[in-house]
């Protein structure tokens, strides 16, 4: 049997805390759907994870020897495609990230309400990915800031529709905005007029226009409006 | 379409003094950006009579998107998805640098999660699928203009997705 028709088949839950009274309430609200087991320090836990590669990892971050969210990737090794929930008892943001960052599909409160953790497990038991809403936040603007990063680094020519554009058909669009007709950017370009008018069809084709005076319309007020 | 001369006659109408105090809790300001006069109107309905906020333009384009926002610094942008990609999803880049107070919410009809995380990408912090809006427009413009975000959590291992892409790249050129 495959690692991943072995987990899917039996949606085992492993629980690693080294409080008996948080696993047992975090058993409370899942035993009925999920067969589960408990680990209470990190040999054990290594040991579950190798021997039932569970579906399903609730994992304490303050379980010694884990060495925090650091310490997850490890864990994961021993199991791949186990999917790793960390519990906390003191939530924040910027963890919640780092957490998302090393591979973790949640990250939640040690004292979660049972009904809602049962359905936290469901909903990464899919495939989804479990986190507090103010996660949220700084998750876009991480990927926002890398984005605009990247685009400082590799600037596109124009940041707008007309990056869809080769070039080419970027001078034409800007040459009819400044009002030339067919014969002048053909002959500004030492190009044919059929070759201009091949790339003016292109170029409408691509930005949805219908024809040069609306082409005219939208690079200059696309000038006017990004300057 | 300016609107906002109507609905200070409607607070009038409601009453003298009730107006005075709501102008005392901060108004979050909207802009409605749809080329889809249904859309819009649907928005309008959502939003009204929620305390607190006012929609105060509504914009069929995405350069009257932009000069709107220039001209009134909105909170919130109730932007059209198939709008935003009118420059490429940058439309929402040029809007954040025209007002940088203002938080962008993507109205959403048909799905196409590429172009969500495109436009999230670009400084989105909000999603709103179009059938929807009466349920949730009043809760994402809380949270939004709240500092959250409000979106599916279904995008978000998408987003891990582009994240990771984004570390690989970093990697292979060093």
């Amino acid at each position: 049997m495959s690692d991943r028709a072995r987990v899917a088949s039996a949606s085992v839950v492993l629980i690693a805390s080294p409080i008996a009274g948080v696993r047992a309430q975090w058993s409370g609200g899942l035993q009925e759907k999920f067969p589960v087991y408990e680990a209470a320090e990190r040999s054990s836990l290594d040991k579950g994870m190798a021997n039932l590669k569970p579906a399903i990892l609730l994992l304490d971050l303050a379980l010694p020897g884990l060495g925090g969210v650091e310490g997850v990737p490890a864990v994961q090794r021993i199991s791949p495609l186990t999917s790793i929930i960390l519990m906390t008892s003191t939530p924040n943001d910027r963890e919640g990230l780092a957490a998302l960052k090393v591979g973790a599909r949640g990250y939640c409160s040690h004292g979660m309400d049972p009904n809602l953790l049962r359905k936290a497990v469901m909903v990464v038991v899919k495939g989804e990915i479990w986190v507090a809403r103010n996660v949220f936040a700084p998750l876009l603007e991480e990927l926002t800031s890398l984005t605009e990063r990247r685009h400082k680094e590799f600037p596109p020519n124009l940041d707008t529709r007309l990056d869809r554009l080769t070039p080419r058909e970027r001078e034409i669009a800007q040459l009819i905005g400044g009002g030339a007709s067919n014969k002048e950017i053909a002959g500004r370009l030492n190009i044919t007029e059929a070759t201009v008018k091949a790339h003016l069809t292109a170029i409408f084709r691509k930005l949805g226009l219908s024809d040069r005076l609306g082409l005219a319309l939208f690079v200059t007020e696309y000038n006017r409006v990004t300057r | 379409m300016k609107r906002s001369g109507r609905s200070t006659k409607q607070r009038r109408e409601r009453g003298g003094l009730d107006w005075v105090k709501k102008r005392q809790i901060p108004i979050i300001t909207v802009l409605i950006a749809d080329p889809d006069k249904k859309s819009r109107a649907a928005c309008v309905r959502a939003l009204h009579g929620v305390r607190g906020v006012r929609v105060v333009e509504e914009a069929a384009t995405g350069l009257e998107a932009v000069s709107a926002t220039a001209k009134l610094k909105p909170r919130v942008v109730l932007l059209d998805l198939e709008l935003s990609s009118e420059f490429g999803a940058s439309l929402i880049s040029v809007v954040r640098r025209k007002s940088a107070r203002t938080r962008v919410i993507l109205l959403v009809g048909r799905a196409s999660e590429e172009r969500i995380l495109e436009a999230l990408s670009h400084g989105a912090v909000g999603c709103v699928t179009k059938k929807d809006t009466e349920r949730f427009l009043p809760e994402a413009l809380e949270a939004v203009s709240s500092g959250e975000a409000w979106m599916s959590r279904k995008l978000i291992p998408k987003i891990m997705d582009r994240l990771a892409d984004f570390t690989a790249r970093a990697e292979a050129r060093e």
